[in-house]
């Protein structure tokens, strides 16, 4: 499987603590064209959005990876493998457009009053 | 059906909250008792209000490490550890006499260890159970504030949920909400068997956080609607 063992496990809990910790619902479908599987997630409010991607560039800063815990139920659902690439560049959690959005903002906000807790 | 209203002027002028055991203190979360050890509202430590299964551990002097935790939560699911049981409570604080808990008198006789929960947004229930064979008692859950909180089982369906990482089975497994609504006030039995967590996601969610002996059962059907 392309992604599993690719990462570091304890970045992978991370990530996906991270995740748990401000409500990220994940929901997988297959693409139009049928090549992969598009990841959208959503949070139950603006203010759960905004510390959990805080919270998320502040581990792995400009990180394009997914992590793979999100991936894996696609390989459970459908035996996809992940070796097309191309599909994941429409999802929406894309750090490098998202994080365009918070560089500025982070670069401002002192470190410790980012902290969701 | 408890009413919201008479329960949020009973509960938010309380002074006597009680932090949620000894190890996450931020986000807040918080507890009252309803039924505990002794009957006694004020206790400062109040097994009742701490997770019974962290309370079990600190009690059996192991060494606070994950490894330690981990055998410790294998051996309460194969029934090998002496444990302070949701049964073992049955003692009502004054807080059930309070007008709020006039609509459930009928279940009071049968309650076990039970309080209110309050939390501030963020605050959680990691995957955990709370009930197993042989089921010795039943879980009612409820809210009063159902758009703050967000109780979710495991789930066969990986397509979509909650992503989320049991620290316990150390595997990513994925949760969802009940699909049935959930009504501010109303008890729900909920299936503790099942692989479940909570979430706030915004401050001051109260939850019903009750135990009742299994001989409620009869009962608990009657009421259903």
């Amino acid at each position: 499987m392309a992604h599993d063992g690719k990462f570091d496990e304890k970045f992978e809990r991370n990530i996906l603590d991270i995740a748990a910790e401000h409500g990220l619902y994940r929901e997988v479908t297959l693409t139009k064209d049928g090549t992969g599987m598009r990841v959208d997630g959503t949070f139950p409010n603006i203010r759960m959005f905004e510390n959990w991607l805080q919270r998320r560039l502040e581990v792995g800063l400009w990180s394009t990876i997914l992590p793979s815990g999100l991936q894996k139920p696609c390989y459970v659902m459908s035996n996809f493998y992940c070796s097309v690439t191309k599909p994941w560049l429409t999802i929406p959690l894309d750090y490098h457009v998202l994080s365009n959005d918070f560089k500025t903002r982070l670069r401002d906000t002192p470190h410790g009053s980012s902290e969701a807790n | 059906m408890v009413d919201p209203s008479k329960f949020h002027s009973y509960f938010e002028s309380l002074h006597t909250w009680r932090e949620w055991g000894d190890k996450f203190h931020t986000p807040r979360r918080e507890a009252v008792p309803l039924v505990n050890l002794n009957g006694r509202h004020f206790e400062k430590v109040d097994p009742s209000c701490w997770p019974l299964d962290r309370w079990n551990f600190v009690k059996s002097g192991r060494e606070d490490t994950p490894e330690e935790w981990n055998k410790f939560y294998e051996n309460c699911l194969a029934d090998k550890e002496e444990l302070l049981t949701d049964v073992d409570f049955t003692m009502s604080t004054k807080h059930l006499e309070a007008e709020w808990a006039d609509s459930i008198e009928d279940l009071k006789p049968y309650l076990t260890r039970s309080c209110i929960l309050r939390w501030q947004a963020g605050a959680r229930f990691r995957p955990h159970v709370d009930t197993w064979h042989p089921v010795r008692w039943l879980r009612l859950w409820g809210t009063t504030t159902p758009e703050k909180i967000l109780l979710r089982y495991k789930q066969p369906d990986t397509s979509k949920g909650f992503c989320i990482w049991n620290d316990i089975t150390k595997q990513d497994e994925v949760y969802q909400c009940s699909e049935t609504p959930i009504e501010a006030g109303r008890l729900y039995l909920h299936d503790s068997m099942v692989w479940h967590d909570a979430l706030a996601v915004e401050d001051d969610a109260f939850q019903f956080f009750i135990s009742i002996h299994p001989r409620a059962y009869d009962l608990l059907l009657s009421s259903i609607h």
